[in-house]
């Protein structure tokens, strides 16, 4: 029965990884409440310990979904989850990274890449600066009435936020400056 | 006017900066920054010390530093995209204290997963990094992150720090000699440096922090900062991120220092924030993505 358990335990997680491409490995960082629904009071299906292993499903909001190892599939809070990268050699190789051009170059994780284009460390060395790009860029500026707009399109509220630590406030002369 | 001063050896040179704060100059606050490294000679350090950035200066390092990196991979040529991307950055860039900052916001033509932040208000996001967020609300984190480097001085104190080779003593001079019309080759091989190190973790820290707030504070997800941070995470290894991950603290490391500060804090804001999926979506499929 308990050989069983342990065998299901471990094909169980690889079946369904194959059924469902986003499916990500991943880990807790502290003993975490597996609950029904994305809300802090919704019916807590499963109490999982730190450092137990799931399987992330999506995102959404500050909560993940994951299936635990014993089969519930259900919502976590975001912070909680840590994914196994492909990197770590803990994983299977991440669904972004195989979807991505990437050949796998042994057990090291080491990856080689073909053709990426754009901002590279040997392009920074090696590209010649482009000021007529800057001025074009210049001309897709928008006004602060025209950000305004939008956040109204969308019903975006201004909120009162702190800072989340006192080194982030603005100065005195920051301030002084602004107003 | 910016003053870059050491919070170390503050004591030393208050007076001066003291005086220049009530002239009306803007100050920014250099924390960890290695004094060892710096002092290598006494004229050196102070000369770091007492260096005062103009606007005007401050401008060519922002316009040299964007125009490497877009060097190295161009404007997306798609304006609707474009005109979103100063839509979304330019309110949550409201959210700041820094209210005479010119913000500039643009999607690079770039494969890889990054964004970039250079002085005076210049924000590059790569179409890499676009196409994979999945609402406006993860996209509003990212440019905050890159708003905070802004307001917060990063790369202009980066840039002072790591210029052994004196460029910026050269600059004002150069400036009136061009009248802006040309890139100083100086700044643009100091950015080459600076933009393939990065900066300090400390730095990306308080970004992150600070995005985290702008976002919440524009009246988005607060979460949408994380999420992408998670992304990042699950990505270790890929193809694109390179950079990325050696330019930065790794991105658990930003997630548990996340973790720590959010907590429960954010609650509220979570259930009301907005995400914008479906508009997002729409930019994305504008670039030839599923969306």
């Amino acid at each position: 029965m308990n050989a069983n358990l342990l065998r299901w335990g471990a094909v169980l997680p690889l079946a369904l990884l194959t059924l469902c491409v986003q499916a990500e490995p991943g880990t807790l960082v502290r003993d975490t409440q597996l609950r029904a629904k994305p809300f802090i009071d919704a019916t807590v299906l499963e109490t999982l310990p730190g450092e137990a292993s799931v399987e992330i499903l999506l995102n959404q909001g500050g909560w993940t979904q994951v299936r635990s190892a014993a089969g519930h599939t259900g919502w976590v809070r975001l912070l909680n989850v840590r994914a196994v990268s492909a990197q770590s050699g803990e994983g299977l190789v991440s669904g972004l990274a195989t979807l991505g051009n990437v050949a796998r170059t042994g057990s090291s994780g080491a990856t080689a890449t073909t053709g990426t284009k754009g901002v590279t460390r040997d392009r920074l060395e090696r590209a010649a600066p482009d000021l007529a790009e800057v001025r074009r860029m210049e001309r897709y500026r928008v006004s602060l009435g025209a950000a305004q707009a939008h956040a109204r399109d969308l019903r975006l509220a201004p909120q009162s936020v702190a800072f989340l630590s006192p080194d982030d406030e603005p100065s005195a002369t920051d301030k002084a400056q602004a107003e | 006017m910016n003053t870059v001063f050491l919070r170390s050896v503050r004591a030393g040179v208050l007076g001066g900066c003291g005086a220049l704060a009530l002239a009306g100059c803007q100050t920014i606050d250099v924390r960890n920054i290695n004094v060892m490294e710096l002092a290598t000679g006494a004229g050196k350090l102070a000369q770091t010390l007492s260096r005062t950035v103009s606007p005007e200066e401050e401008e060519a390092m922002g316009r040299d530093a964007t125009a490497l990196l877009l060097g190295t991979a161009p404007l997306v040529k798609h304006n609707g995209v474009q005109q979103y991307v100063n839509q979304v950055g330019r309110w949550v860039a409201s959210q700041s204290d820094a209210k005479d900052v010119e913000w500039r916001f643009a999607v690079i033509d770039s494969d890889t997963v990054n964004a970039f932040a250079a002085p005076a208000g210049y924000v590059l996001i790569t179409r890499g990094l676009f196409m994979r967020l999945h609402d406006e609300a993860e996209l509003a984190g990212v440019l905050g992150h890159e708003i905070a480097h802004v307001v917060k001085g990063h790369y202009v104190k980066t840039m002072l720090k790591q210029d052994r080779a004196g460029a910026l003593a050269g600059l004002a001079g150069s400036l009136a000699e061009s009248q802006g019309k040309a890139e100083y080759v100086p700044l643009v091989n100091l950015s080459r440096g600076v933009y393939s190190s990065g900066l300090d973790k400390g730095d990306e820290y308080q970004a992150d922090r600070m995005g985290v707030v702008f976002a919440a504070r524009a009246g988005y997800d607060p979460y949408g900062l994380p999420r992408v941070l998670q992304m990042y995470s699950a990505s270790a290894g890929g193809a694109g991120f390179e950079l990325l991950f050696s330019t930065h603290p790794s991105p658990d490391d930003r997630l548990d220092k996340l973790a720590d500060l959010m907590d429960t804090r954010f609650e509220t804001l979570e259930a009301s924030g907005q995400r914008n999926e479906a508009g997002f979506k729409k930019q994305v499929r504008a670039l030839g993505g599923r969306g």
